[in-house]
């Protein structure tokens, strides 16, 4: 019972931060772009790609979470966003950038808090891990409407 | 067992939403024209967490914004605001400055509050430099002067500082569109001019626009 | 279980597709993509005097340790430092713009507006800017 409340908590708020996320950055792509520019990792046309495209995929995966569809997927995808935004910040930190936190901000370029962004990704990442192990361990699954066997 | 091991992560996991001060608005936006000198935003909150909260450092994105705080500690239940003023020089267009709140709740990552401002000019001039290569053509060169269909701008004069580069203006549509046509005389030799097109807008202290002409 | 995540994660992204196109077709106009070459200091350094280097940090900073040879232009102060600036240019000089480093956005922004405002061609933003340019 306690594992499925874990789990009920882990999926519903990685659901949550990833539908916020991407519903503010699908609202204003110009400024998700820009914080993508500020990273300065990509040539102009992938982050403008990239700044149209992602904020979908994070509102899909986080639909995907919360209603248990495509489940395995939304994580997977949740992971690998999560492992991409972190190896961006990590390279921005090694090369002493000033970057936005282009996640739940609008962009500007600002000192960032390196430590607590890496902290905040790692968390999630931990808990992408988890929900995987715990989606291994097949546990039954009570509240029906929220947990439906995933597609 | 596991899940004794998991409840500290929950922890950890949802500490940022009992941050400490509650911010009434993180982002505002402004309108101003060019000639503005400063936009100034207040930035108010309220701790309403159980503890005091010291906000630590206030750090800036530029050199051209300045934030002010009246005091550092607020107690639960205390109100407080934070000024940023934004010095806008000869900015033009949308800009935007920020000002990170560190406080000393290490469970809670550092607040932007996100400073918007447009700043639009009643007339577009463009280019703003025309030149020739010494030795190339003499060729009649053309800026466009274009306002605002809901602003109409009117040009009250254009002059040059240098007679031998001539300008003459043309009215395509007044108050909304003007054409100015720069020639220099002959290339030669080095030429500098600066032509300035006096306006009628606002009308209180009407603006009056550079355009940089060179032979080099 | 790792088959059957790759498969739904191929599902989502392409489910995701759908709506991007929607919004890049609406957006994608209001998105502009960062048009500024940047250019390496190595690169600058082998250009020799081909380069008018511009400073675009506040001028308590140009003054404190301004490249030699370097010309202020700021936007704090674009109209009263233009006229110095093209006293300085020349056609057939690249113009390389600088700011303090790090992920700063002056440099780029003076460089666009160099771009779109007097419509000059040949300019650059140095990569990594002052701080790039003092590690090589």
């Amino acid at each position: 019972m306690a594992l499925r409340v874990i789990e009920l908590a882990l999926r519903l708020g990685l659901a949550g931060i990833f539908l916020y996320a991407g519903a503010l950055h699908a609202w204003d792509a110009p400024q998700f772009v820009m914080a993508i520019q500020a990273y300065d990792l990509l040539p102009p046309d992938a982050t403008m790609l990239l700044g149209v495209y992602l904020p979908w995929v994070e509102i899909c995966a986080a639909l995907a979470l919360l209603f248990r569809r495509l489940y395995l997927g939304a994580l997977g995808a949740v992971a690998g966003m999560l492992l991409v935004f972190l190896g961006g910040i990590i390279s921005a930190w090694a090369r002493g950038l000033d970057i936005s936190c282009g996640c739940f901000r609008a962009a500007e370029s600002i000192q960032t808090h390196f430590p607590m962004l890496v902290a905040r990704d790692l968390t999630m990442l931990a808990a992408v891990a988890v929900l995987f192990a715990l989606e291994g361990r097949a546990q039954p699954r009570p509240a029906e409407w929220l947990m439906r066997p995933s597609a | 067992m596991f899940a004794r091991l998991l409840l500290p992560f929950l922890l950890v996991a949802a500490a940022p939403a009992c941050a400490e001060l509650r911010w009434e608005k993180t982002t505002q936006s402004f309108d101003r024209s060019p000639g503005d000198p400063a936009v100034e935003a207040s930035y108010a909150f309220k701790n309403v967490g159980s503890k005091p909260v010291t906000i630590t450092k206030l750090r800036t994105s530029c050199g051209c914004t300045a934030a002010q705080l009246d005091q550092r500690t607020y107690a639960p239940g205390e109100s407080g605001a934070i000024t940023a003023r934004f010095s806008l020089g000869d900015r033009r267009g949308l800009q935007g400055v920020s000002v990170t709140v560190t406080t000393d709740d290490r469970t809670t990552e550092p607040t932007v509050l996100s400073l918007r401002v447009n700043i639009a000019d009643p007339l577009l001039v463009e280019p703003t430099l025309v030149w020739w290569r010494v030795g190339a053509a003499a060729d009649a060169k053309v800026v466009q002067l274009t306002a605002s269909p809901t602003r109409p701008v009117r040009i009250k004069s254009v002059t040059s500082t240098n007679p031998r580069l001539a300008v003459k203006l043309d009215t395509a549509a007044p108050g909304a569109r003007y054409t100015l046509t720069v020639q220099p005389q002959d290339t030669a030799s080095k030429e500098v001019a600066e032509i300035r097109v006096q306006t009628d807008f606002p009308p209180d202290a009407p603006r009056s626009y550079l355009i940089y002409a060179r032979v080099k | 279980m790792i088959a059957r995540a790759c498969r739904q994660l191929c599902a989502l992204l392409a489910l995701a597709l759908l709506p991007a196109i929607v919004a890049g077709a609406l957006q994608l106009h209001k998105v502009k993509p960062d048009p500024m070459p940047q250019v390496e200091p190595a690169q600058v350094r082998a250009w020799g005097e081909a380069v008018l280097l511009v400073d675009a940090r506040p001028r308590k900073e140009f003054e404190r340790d301004g490249l030699p040879d370097s010309v202020l232009l700021n936007e704090d102060e674009w109209n009263a430092l233009i006229p110095d600036f093209l006293n300085q240019w020349e056609p057939d000089k690249r113009i390389v713009v600088y700011c303090g480093g790090g992920g700063c956005q002056a440099s780029k922004a003076v460089a666009a507006r160099l771009r779109t405002e007097l419509q000059l061609e040949n300019v650059h933003v140095l990569k990594g800017g002052l701080k790039a340019w003092r590690s090589e």
